[in-house]
């Protein structure tokens, strides 16, 4: 009997130390990605995480010009949405990273942005129990700065959203699910606007770089995809931006100078007027495209159709004011 | 009596060989990517087309279909494309490129097969 009491009772306590040294953390590369994402140990302060500048209500970007990284460093690019990645063939506006992976460490390690090398951020990842726990379970091993890359693109990688109004209007024949207007934006989005000459594929972007004329070399200097490849052809051009989500994802451009939509469609119609002097503009863009208000707005209800319904109650939140 | 039955399988055959067989393309047609992705090509009546993967609208345009012959066009392509179809029983096509100077349609559709999906109990 006495025996039994301490058998139970050792099976108790190991139970509790069990307990005690198990984490009920990720289980899958995604999971932990996730966590990874949202988690301020990646920057060199620990104020800063993917997440302050990818924020989850904003589609994965935020509302700002370009992002303040740690001690309110300030970037000098808009911060693209994280989501939709799955099929791009390059990341960062400059195209700079050609996989998710590649892409994931960059802005660990950008003194702008977060500012940790990436071997101390895989010392601090080793230093803690939980992490050294989360990537044993996930990876068998300990972190690694090839896994801590795998993790975080896992996790972007889910980050996909096809259930739009848009796609249910085309796919499922649903006309109810888009407005007359949208319709008519799409209709324009395809043949007199001719956004579709860049903006297509599933996330309407194809893996091309375009100079749309905001590089004057005076106030609009960023040289873009040059920068990357050193081509003199390739001044001013920016990976052509993917459209789901888009009205969640103000300002915009690579530089965030158009606060709305509105304005973005203003300045398609015709760029000279917003930047007279724009160096190796696109010949796509060299007429004036002649929209009027209401097709304006009709493009304008189209784009704000391929938000996902996830976001669909902020994104239906406030209606902009109709052009007159 | 005779002369009159004659003229009118005359007439019935002339006509029939100059309309056009249903179009065997409407409808919904599935193609597994590589990399685990999905496509799918909806066909409809009314002449429209969209095509999707993974659920998102790749692009959308408008096409005919004569006898064994395809031809496509959308925004996103200046001219439209032809291509030839071969269908295998009713539930499989392949495309073959005849004519096509657009370089991303011609690389997705040349030798693309799809897979018809039937129509989902109610």
């Amino acid at each position: 009997m006495k025996c039994t009491r301490y058998f139970l009772t050792a099976i108790g306590m190991a139970g509790l130390l069990s307990a005690a040294f198990t984490t009920d953390g990720p289980t899958d590369k995604a999971t932990l990605g996730r966590k990874l994402f949202f988690d301020p140990i990646l920057s060199r302060n620990r104020t800063v995480s993917c997440a302050t500048c990818h924020r989850e209500e904003y589609a994965f970007a935020d509302t700002s010009s370009v992002s303040l990284g740690v001690l309110g460093r300030k970037g000098n690019r808009n911060t693209p949405s994280a989501m939709n990645l799955l099929l791009q063939s390059s990341f960062f506006w400059d195209g700079r990273a050609a996989t998710l992976e590649e892409q994931a460490l960059i802005p660990i390690a950008n003194p702008d942005e977060m500012d940790l090398s990436i071997e101390l951020a895989v010392k601090r990842l080793n230093r803690s129990r939980a992490y050294r726990a989360y990537f044993n379970e996930v990876f068998g091993e300990l972190p690694t700065k090839t896994n801590l890359a795998k993790a975080l693109a896992e996790f972007e990688q889910t980050l996909e959203t096809p259930e739009t109004a848009f796609d249910d209007w085309r796919m499922n024949d649903n006309q109810a699910a888009v407005s007359e207007s949208a319709k008519r934006g799409f209709k324009l989005f395809n043949g007199k606007a001719n956004c579709i000459q860049c903006h297509f594929g599933a996330n309407f972007n194809n893996s091309d770089f375009r100079n749309i004329g905001l590089f004057d070399g005076k106030t609009l200097a960023d040289s873009g995809r040059a920068i990357v490849t050193k081509k003199a052809d390739d001044l001013g051009k920016f990976k052509i931006g993917p459209l789901r989500n888009v009205a969640l994802t103000a300002p915009y451009m690579h530089n965030g100078m158009f606060p709305t939509l509105a304005q973005v469609i203003d300045f398609y119609d015709d760029p000279d007027k917003i930047v007279p002097n724009a160096i190796n503009r696109d010949p796509l863009l060299a007429k004036p495209l002649g929209l009027t208000h209401p097709e304006k707005n009709d493009l304008e209800a189209f784009l704000r159709s391929l938000t996902d319904k996830r976001f669909l109650s902020k994104a239906s939140g406030p209606t902009p004011p109709k052009r007159q | 009596m005779k002369k009159a039955l004659l003229l009118l399988m005359g007439i019935f055959l002339i006509t029939a060989s100059f309309t056009n067989p249903p179009n065997r393309l409407v409808g919904r047609w599935q193609k597994r990517l590589p990399g685990g992705g999905v496509g799918l090509g909806i066909f409809r009546s009314d002449s429209s087309y969209d095509l999707l993967v993974n659920g998102k609208v790749f692009i959308s345009g408008k096409y005919y279909v004569r006898q064994d012959t395809l031809v496509e066009s959308n925004g996103a392509c200046r001219l439209a494309g032809t291509y030839k179809l071969h269908f295998f029983a009713e539930d499989s096509v392949r495309l073959t490129l005849i004519q096509d100077s657009c370089r991303g349609r011609r690389e997705g559709y040349d030798g693309l097969t799809m897979g018809r999906l039937k129509p989902s109990k109610p």
